[in-house]
């Protein structure tokens, strides 16, 4: 006890004489334990906000929903489709009509004559398509989803939403201002997008000209979190069921009621007298056996889909943070190593006075634990000071309010992985403490480090690997492991005895003696053998420097020739590997022991892991034969854990091949010329004497570089590649939807669009509602529905998930179809051999046009099937004969702009079309004209630019890429207090350097710039590997998408601009850092250093 | 060969017999001592005198448990250190050892007191409680009010006394002195020799100095030289005064 008093207060008493050395590198700890504590907070928030309230968020104590793609249910839809309770509303999707209503409905009172039910319904599918508001006298039509709710039942009492309640901004219920069928109510997002007030008439879609007057605003969050995640974006209004028969303009089949006052449905809430959870369970199991079309959710299984989704985002949370942490955990391996370095004579004194090796090593990680749980208490009150401000801006982007909670789970977590990463990660220089030799004291300027032997390497990987990787198991659990009663499950304990292995063969074989001999101190065989060894260490290490300069052509070529293409990208890639040739070559003259050392590692590697394979497949058989079946937890735990190490172990080995790259990166730049400045020259040496450190802190920073630069750059690029494949398919630039679908619609419409000046070309598009009836092969062979979906789950693999995803994928893919005039701007698609376009030649003609998105290739649609398809509008079947299967790679962006399957305009018979619409390419001076004649000639009609749909795409786009981007730009500021570690630690070793240099003469400013000359330049590497990286992958996906045309695939002002940031960061650090230490009295630290 | 001044080993603190280090520089090996014999009876004071790179911190590393010989065997209070592993080396050290270097080599961040009682606090059987040993030592070298003092507020001499006390902390037979007074002026020097010889004369402890400094040499009970890893001269004081 009074040896660890001892450890602590020693330990503590160098912490504080350490002040600045100390103070970054429990800043590196900080910013990790804050990163944790932040996202750890804001998924607790997120579980909070999904896992209260649940009657609420269900609308219910069950909320009854039509089959619907996406959703399970039991049975299938057709029965209950043939009795009519519910019918088709486009994509596979499902409406309860109005005697589906009843029938529910008496069932449930039935068994609880109290039970209060209601529902919603929502117009259109999509919102483009129908759903629209516009201020009264004005012409631009917004986007905005139609909900249709009943504000109060025939008693007068509110029943929408029936549980819980909805206020207006100015605190009033949704009954208290919605008295008027014309009364509506709008969302926030919605308000402040199209810039409305209480008070102001509208028009709204559908409705003609009737006049709707704006009521009251309601926060987003009232529908957001419930299924209708899409109002985030768009932004709905109420209005009450009342007001539908003012709904004049739409198609029956798509409106909550038709001419007869039948009802319809998209979604029935229910509240039981009896709210115990097992009754409510019960009772909505016994609605599902007697209905198996429905899907009956109860809070309950809210909550557990909920829970589920919660956990899910808060381990990506914590993956995340952890990423942040590792990083930090650099800077304690710098700091420990320095501490260390700096205090062998110490070490050596208290090993005289008789201090054990291990004593010492205690000593040193008791240190390093309280330097992890000093930063965890500076990280955690950043960590919730983070979480409270990205709480507001993660609210408005995602459209929730989350409320404040304080998660004392996160809170332990982050401190406490804080201490485990320190202690990880300062136990190898700790390690090495403990190996400092005592004769040390005798030679007190010696302060080079003792290397640690092969058993201590071992024993620091072991631990590393193991808790690691039981930290990754506790998150991951069983998410990558294979089945563990399949014989699979056995190459888990394989590839951990594998990997571990072929890391510590690699590590002897690399420290063998023998790899640093001369020629001619071997025999003949061992000159074979180097010969051998250098063969293959030549070429390990051009491989790993082809991918360097590979990532260096590649940001060259993009700055300087700006048609990239796969080619020119190939050529970076052969420049890159002869460049990283003639280096290996020049490298096996004059550093033959590097060479050597690669090579003997590499083979070790390789030998190591054969071996360890083979031995753990020995093991692992009778193992597996043992518990598989009689102790199958037991067996499963040892395959999840075993699967994690691997985890661990695999990323570590990725680490460690990252780490010999930027060795040899700094080398390289170290051996720049330095033009005669010798500023610069005594910069680039100070690279190459510290490549260990450097290259440590590159490897932490260019891992917050590249996270950042990826997401923002794709980010980007997906956006822009949006706005070109939304033009490229639709065929113009602007879309028209009409709220009609007669034909003497579509004779108004031809005439406006014949008729405005500015139109380029246009497109009428029809869209009929549709249900797959068979799929007939060219062969004779007749496919129904289930005869696909056992296709599709034989070509996916036949697991069960991915079946049911492709299942709803199909019935999304054929549940409606457009009709598309053939002598006009067809959707830009390509064909592969056999395939085509429509062309003119097929006017009139019953061919179809089908997008090959993934559901379409699993189900084998090719040229030459008949399509056959119910409409059930008209009750008409036809048979459409497939000339053309696309050939997509952006099946859902494109299925997203128009419908995935479409025939000549003119073949559709006499069935009538759910929508009429034309997609137009015009001036965009002319638009505001076409918008007004369409108002005034056609009626109601929603105009909406493709512009405007790739800002609706990129609102998307930035909620999903929201926590992707807070994650980065924390990782980035740990990467960037490593940095400022790594400059500090660097300035304390060379207090002497930069003393002997004043006391030559040399001013404070020189002795700044060549600090700053050195960390700007590390800085610039750490850019241009990160954002290079970040290129090279950004390169692959357009390659995968566009095959071969790269143009504009780069945004390079934005990846000139994170370099700009990187150098910045750096040279910020070195300033914050440098400036006292070149401030310093050259005598002082001649004297005491 | 040199002889011994007392080749009975039961009274000897340091019996060693043809001793060797070798050390690989490189693709060449170095002799640094090439079969050294000295015996140093209990309660002398020993000098080791010799010119720069003649190996005396290599043969005080050997003396002292620092290092192993690579040829030979060492005797410590009768105990053969020449094979033992590093634990049992450290153990040696704590036991049979105190070490007084130039540069002191207090740790910084501890105060005299602390300093002082860290053997103590290590040793596998102590023989005091850590705190009263380290006051009395301090006591015992006029100390007493700088106990609760951080080296950096310490002269020279003192810290040199305080490392002294921290050697004497587990009363051991044997004191190794590294150039002791190499870092002090010549009055804090002497109260050091003072200090040394006076713990002689107390304990009974055997002091071996290595050092540059003749006149430190002279105080001594026996001089041995020490040239090119061997010993070329080895007189006891009263001789060479005799003579």
């Amino acid at each position: 006890m009074q040896r660890l008093l001892f450890y602590t207060e020693h330990s503590i008493n160098d912490l504080r004489i350490g002040r600045l050395r100390t103070l970054f590198a429990v800043l590196c700890i900080a910013a990790g334990v804050a990163a944790v504590v932040s996202l750890q907070t804001l998924g607790d928030m997120m579980l909070e906000k999904l896992t209260t309230n649940l009657q609420e968020l269900n609308r219910g104590d069950i909320n009854l929903i039509p089959p619907i793609p996406g959703i399970e249910r039991q049975g299938d839809a057709e029965p209950a489709k043939v009795a009519g309770l519910i019918e088709p509303a486009g994509g596979g999707a499902f409406v309860f009509t109005d005697l589906g209503i009843r029938e529910l409905e008496r069932w449930i009172k039935d068994r609880d004559p109290q039970a209060v039910v209601s529902y919603r319904h929502q117009f259109a599918r999509s919102p483009l398509a129908n759903a629209g508001l516009s201020k009264a006298g004005q012409d631009e039509t917004e986007p905005v989803i139609a909900l249709v709710i009943q504000v109060k039942d025939a008693d007068g009492n509110p029943v929408y939403p029936i549980y819980g309640e909805i206020r207006t901004l100015d605190g009033k219920l949704l009954s208290e201002v919605m008295r008027e069928p014309t009364d509506i109510v709008v969302s926030d997002n919605a308000a402040s997008e199209h810039d409305l007030k209480i008070g102001d008439q509208v028009n709204l879609g559908g409705a003609g000209d009737t006049l709707f007057t704006i009521r009251g605003i309601v926060p987003i969050e009232a529908e957001a979190l419930t299924d209708n995640f899409v109002t985030t974006i768009f932004g709905f209004y109420y209005v009450d069921l009342s007001a539908v028969p003012l709904y004049t303009d739409y198609d029956p089949s798509l409106v909550t009621t038709d001419a007869d006052g039948n009802r319809y449905a998209g979604q029935i809430y229910v509240r039981l007298s009896d709210t115990d959870p097992d009754h409510v369970r019960q009772l909505a199991q016994q609605l599902q056996d007697r209905y198996p079309f429905v899907n009956a959710r109860t809070t309950a299984d809210l909550r557990d889909r909920n829970s589920q989704i919660a956990t899910a985002l808060n381990n990506l949370m914590l993956i995340m943070g952890l990423m942040s942490l590792l990083i930090g955990g650099v800077g304690i391996i710098n700091t420990m190593l320095v501490v260390v370095a700096r205090r062998t004579v110490e070490i050596a004194v208290l090993k005289t006075i008789g201090l054990q090796g291990r004593q010492v090593t205690l000593l040193f990680l008791i240190e390093s634990v309280l330097m992890g749980m000093l930063g965890g208490l500076v990280g955690v009150p950043f960590g919730l000071f983070a979480a409270w401000a990205l709480r507001g801006f993660a609210g408005q982007i995602w459209g929730i309010d989350l409320d404040w909670v304080f998660s004392t789970g996160a809170v332990i977590r982050g401190f406490a992985l804080g201490i485990i990463i320190t202690t990880i990660f300062g136990f190898l220089p700790t390690l090495i403490a403990g190996q400092v030799r005592p004769g040390n004291v005798l030679r007190p300027n010696d302060t080079q480090l003792p290397s640690t032997g092969i058993w201590q390497s071992l024993l620091v990987m072991t631990v590393i690997f193991v808790t690691l990787g039981l930290i990754a198991w506790t998150i991951l659990g069983n998410g990558i492991s294979p089945d563990p009663t399949s014989r699979w499950s056995i190459v888990s304990v394989g590839a951990v005895l594998a990997l571990s292995l072929g890391m510590g063969g690699a590590a002897v074989a690399a420290g063998r003696p023998f790899l640093k001999r001369r020629p001619q101190e071997l025999g003949t065989r061992g000159r074979v053998g180097r010969f051998l060894l250098l063969t293959v260490g030549a070429l390990f290490q051009t491989g790993l420097q082809g991918v360097l300069f590979f990532a260096i052509g590649i940001i060259v070529v993009a700055i300087v020739v700006t048609h990239l293409t796969v080619a020119t990208a190939l050529g970076a890639l052969i420049i890159g590997v002869v460049a990283g040739l003639i280096l290996s070559l020049h490298g096996l003259r004059t550093q033959p022991t590097l060479a050597m050392t690669m090579g003997g590692g590499l083979v070790g590697f390789v030998f190591m892991v054969g071996l360890g394979g083979a031995i753990g497949m020995v093991i692992g058989w009778p193992a597996y034969a043992l518990l598989h079946q009689s102790h199958l937890d037991v067996w499963q735990t040892i395959v999840d854990i075993a699967m994690n190490i691997a985890l661990v172990e695999a990323a570590l080995i990725l680490v460690a091949l990252l780490f010999a790259v930027l060795w040899l990166l700094v080398e390289l730049t170290s051996r720049f010329p330095s033009m005669g400045l010798p500023d610069v020259k005594v910069s680039l040496r100070a690279l190459s004497s510290n490549r260990w450190r450097v290259s440590s802190t590159l490897l932490g920073f260019i891992i917050g570089v590249l996270a950042l630069s990826l997401v923002t750059m794709l980010a980007i690029a997906v956006k822009r590649l949006f706005e070109i494949s939304l033009e490229d398919t639709l065929g113009g630039n602007v879309f028209v939807a009409t709220g009609f679908t007669s034909e003497e619609t579509q004779n108004k419409l031809v005439n406006v669009l014949d008729t405005t000046e500015g139109i380029h070309s246009y497109t009428l598009v029809t869209n009929y509602i549709t249900d797959f009836v068979e799929l007939r092969k060219a062969d004779g062979r007749v496919l129904k529905r289930q005869d696909l979906i056992a296709v599709m789950g034989r070509n996916v693999g036949g697991g069960l998930e991915e079946t049911n995803r492709m299942t709803n994928f199909f019935d999304l893919t054929v549940g409606q179809i457009d009709g598309r005039s053939v002598t006009s701007t067809l959707p830009d698609k390509n064909f592969n051999e056999g395939n085509r376009q429509l062309n003119a030649n097929d006017a009139g003609q019953r061919v179809v046009v089908v997008t090959g998105n993934e559901a379409m290739l699993a189900a084998g649609i090719e040229s030459g099937d008949i399509l056959v398809l119910e409409f059930p509008s008209s009750g008409e079947i036809l048979k459409f004969r497939v000339v053309g299967v696309s050939d997509e790679r952006l099946g859902d962006i494109q299925s997203a702009a128009g419908s995935p399957i479409y025939a000549p305009i003119d073949a559709f018979s006499l069935t009538r079309p759910n929508a009429i619409g034309a997609v137009v390419d015009i001036d965009e001076s002319q638009i505001g004209h076409l918008r007004r004649r369409l108002s005034t000639e056609v009626g109601y009609t929603f105009v909406i630019e493709a512009k405007r749909l790739s800002e609706l795409a990129q609102r998307l786009i930035d909620q999903f890429t929201l926590l992707p981007f807070l994650v980065s730009i924390l990782t980035l500021i740990t990467g960037g207090v490593v940095i400022a570690n790594s400059v500090a630690l660097s300035t304390m070793e060379r207090r002497r350097e930069i003393g002997i240099m004043k006391s030559l003469g040399v001013q404070r400013e020189r002795v700044l710039t060549m600090l700053l000359i050195e960390n700007g330049l590390m800085g610039l590497l750490g850019g241009l590997i990160g954002v290079g990286a970040s290129v090279l992958l950004l390169i692959q996906i357009w390659a995968w998408i566009f095959e071969g045309d790269l143009t504009d695939a780069i945004p390079i002002s934005t990846a000139l601009g994170l370099m700009a940031l990187c150098v910045g960061i750096s040279v910020v650090a070195a300033m914050l850092t440098a400036w006292g230490a070149s401030g310093e009295k050259p005598l002082n630290v001649l004297r005491y250093e | 060969m040199i002889a011994s001044a007392n080749s009975n080993q039961s009274t000897l603190a340091v019996h060693a017999v043809e001793v060797h280090k070798i050390v690989r520089v490189g693709e060449t090996s170095l002799s640094i001592i090439n079969g050294i014999d000295l015996d140093v009876p209990r309660g002398q004071m020993l000098a080791i005198v010799g010119p720069s790179g003649s190996g005396k911190s290599t043969l005080m590393g050997l003396l002292g448990g620092l290092d192993t010989p690579s040829k030979g065997r060492i005797y410590l209070d009768g105990i053969d250190i020449s094979d033992m592993n590093e634990f049992h080396l450290t153990r040696v050290r704590n036991e049979k050892i105190g070490f007084v270097f130039q540069f002191f080599h207090l740790i910084p961040t501890l105060t005299a007191l602390k300093n002082v009682a860290l053997p103590v606090r290590f040793a596998v059987n102590p023989k005091y409680d850590p705190n009263d040993r380290a006051h009395e030592v301090l006591t015992m070298l006029g100390l007493a009010d700088r106990t609760h003092h951080l080296p950096r507020q310490l002269s020279g001499g003192q810290q040199q006394r305080v490392a002294i006390a921290r050697a004497l902390a587990n009363d051991p037979p044997i004191l190794l002195c590294d150039e002791p007074t190499g870092n002090l002026d010549t009055k804090s020097g002497q109260q050091v020799i003072n200090a040394l010889k006076e713990i002689r004369h107390n304990l009974n402890t055997t002091v071996i100095v290595v050092t540059h400094d003749v006149s430190i040499a002279e105080q001594m009970d026996r001089v041995v030289i020490l040239e090119d890893g061997r010993l070329t001269e080895d007189r006891l004081m009263n001789q060479v005064l005799e003579r």
